[in-house]
């Protein structure tokens, strides 16, 4: 019971990923009614607990950051990260749940006395800023492949309708997957040290006990997206309602690559053998990720219409959210640990 | 996913819109012939033709409603639903403003005999141009959304083909000819703009749906 109220925090900042992000997937398919909130909702949820379950390569990273060793300190790492969110929310300031959980691993890591590795820290912030701009780079690229391709197929305007349709649903899949995978790292990714679960042998596959923790996160995720992401889709379509079915194919495709990029292992560990570059796994924010993309577009189509103060509000997001998240995290802690006594690791 | 559902249904569709642009331009074919028979003197064959017309109009308003009601049903093409029957709707208007002009044309039976009876034709054939170049605008629109502009642009040069031959009946109707009454010189002049009202119509067209393609661009 007791694991149930600790892992509440987390779930709960699962949950509001899902009712928040999915849109960055299928907001403008179901904004503009080329999907139906059904339809992407059900997708979303079956691809987000696998993404989760299966992948989550970014949880090593955080946990890198600032092993929170003990259920109760990750419960407050967790807490503090969501409530940093729920609070910029409701004072309309850029967030993202990715960036709030390493405000808060370093508020543990402050609390408790250990040293928070700057040089990580740097790397992870550095994704943060590649992350807009690397979708706004694929978006850009894809924009001219996507626009040659029909050019040259010369579809239908109702086969085009079909195709984009279709595309929509696969690209979108391949996106939940990876919003699953890359943003369970910040639903679940400080209990992994703590985890209570163990094991579960299915017969034809054994589920270690992280991928049960991650399972149960992409779970929390997926109910947040049936239960609550029907009105930010719906948004999310109006806001960015310049752009085509198709325009929106490449955000969701630029967004899913993006994602893909920094919460695959086996892409991370390729690079690597080849002694290519890779990108640290790190969990992202797909918000920052769509309107980079969104943008790659509009400078693709001869820069009209871009409205470059969304930038602005994800450059103050990017440092106000750990900060934000550091304070926070640090008095929950303090009263998990001096008020209610509970240990709280180090 | 009924993939094959979803292809197969879509290219029903195809072939019930190409359907319904062709129903109109029979529509605007047999509004030609029926001004010829006028011009010939074969007042007897009009009705029959504003008959066929209206039955074609008729058959080709069924088609839009099946393909609107299909278009809404299956949310195909949300960007382009309400440009497509706009379309559809104002394509299906000058199959009907046709049949009205024939069906007038019975009634008031105006004089359109020696030096006009050439002028209505040319009047006559180059509207009909006008709208034939306006239905493979709007067919290209679906097939080849390259292509419309080529198409548009011999919309206008109809349509403006058109104007200069309205001008010249309406010069020799109040100038060079000798037609006594003022009431005739004004019917003529109403039949010659109703005509031409056509090719305007289709000019009009011609300019949304340029604005169509530009919203199609991604």
């Amino acid at each position: 019971m007791l694991t149930l109220v600790f892992l509440s925090s987390g779930l709960f900042l699962g949950w509001s990923m899902g009712a928040n992000d999915a849109a960055n997937i299928f907001g403008t398919a179901v904004g503009s009614r080329m999907l139906r909130f059904a339809t992407a909702a059900g997708i979303s949820a079956v691809f987000i607990i696998l993404g989760s379950t299966v992948g989550g390569g970014a949880a090593d990273t955080l946990n890198k950051l600032g092993e929170v060793n003990v259920l109760a300190g990750a419960f407050g790492v967790t807490l503090g990260s969501a409530l940093t969110v729920a609070i910029m929310t409701r004072y309309g300031l850029p967030v993202s749940s990715s960036q709030a959980i390493v405000g808060g691993i370093i508020g543990w890591n402050i609390y408790v006395g250990m040293p928070t590795e700057m040089g990580l820290v740097t790397k992870i912030a550095s994704t943060w800023v590649l992350n807009p701009l690397l979708a706004m780079l694929f978006a850009f690229i894809l924009y001219f492949i996507v626009k040659k391709s029909l050019n040259k197929l010369n579809l239908h305007l109702l086969k085009r309708d079909s195709v984009t349709r279709l595309g929509l649903v696969l690209i979108g899949s391949f996106g939940a997957y990876n919003l699953g995978a890359n943003g369970i790292a910040s639903v679940m990714g400080v209990f992994v040290s703590s985890n209570p679960f163990p094991g579960i042998d299915l017969g034809i596959i054994y589920l270690s006990p992280q991928n049960v923790l991650f399972g149960v996160g992409g779970i929390a995720i997926a109910v947040g997206v049936i239960t609550y992401s029907k009105k930010v889709m719906m948004t999310v379509g109006s806001d960015i309602y310049s752009l085509s079915p198709v325009g929106a194919l490449i955000v969701v495709m630029a967004v899913s690559l993006v994602l893909f990029i920094f919460s695959s292992r086996s892409l991370h560990d390729f690079l690597v053998s080849y002694n290519l570059p890779a990108l640290p796994l790190v969990p992202i924010s797909s918000s920052q990720a769509s309107v980079g993309a969104v943008i790659g577009v509009a400078i693709a189509k001869k820069g009209r219409n871009i409205n470059f103060k969304s930038l602005g509000k994800i450059t103050i997001g990017w440092v106000g959210t750990p900060l934000g998240a550091i304070v926070i995290t640090l008095f929950i802690l303090l009263i998990l640990n001096h008020l209610i006594g509970l240990d709280i690791g180090g | 996913m009924k993939l094959k559902a979803i292809f197969g249904q879509s290219k029903k569709l195809e072939t019930k819109i190409e359907n319904y642009f062709n129903h109109v331009m029979k529509s605007i074919l047999i509004f030609q012939e029926g001004i010829h028979d006028y011009l010939d003197g074969n007042l007897d064959g009009i009705p029959v033709r504003a008959a066929e017309i209206a039955k074609i109009k008729g058959e080709a308003s069924e088609m839009r409603r099946e393909i609107e009601e299909f278009l809404y049903r299956e949310m195909l093409i949300p960007d382009a639903r309400g440009d497509v029957m706009e379309l559809l709707e104002s394509m299906g208007k000058i199959a009907e403003s046709s049949s009205k002009i024939l069906g007038n044309l019975a009634i008031e039976k105006p004089d359109l005999t020696g030096k006009l009876r050439s002028s209505f034709q040319k009047l006559t054939r180059l509207t009909v141009h006008s709208i034939d170049e306006l239905k493979n605008a709007a067919i290209s629109y679906f097939t080849n959304v390259a292509a419309v502009k080529s198409y548009t642009e011999k919309v206008y040069f109809y349509e403006n083909e058109v104007d200069m031959v309205e001008v010249e009946i309406k010069n020799k109707v109040f100038t060079t000819l000798k037609i006594e009454r003022l009431s005739h010189k004004m019917q003529i002049r109403y039949f010659a703009e109703k005509i031409a009202f056509l090719s305007d119509k289709a000019e009009q067209i011609a300019d949304r749906l340029n604005i169509y393609v530009i919203k199609q661009s991604i």
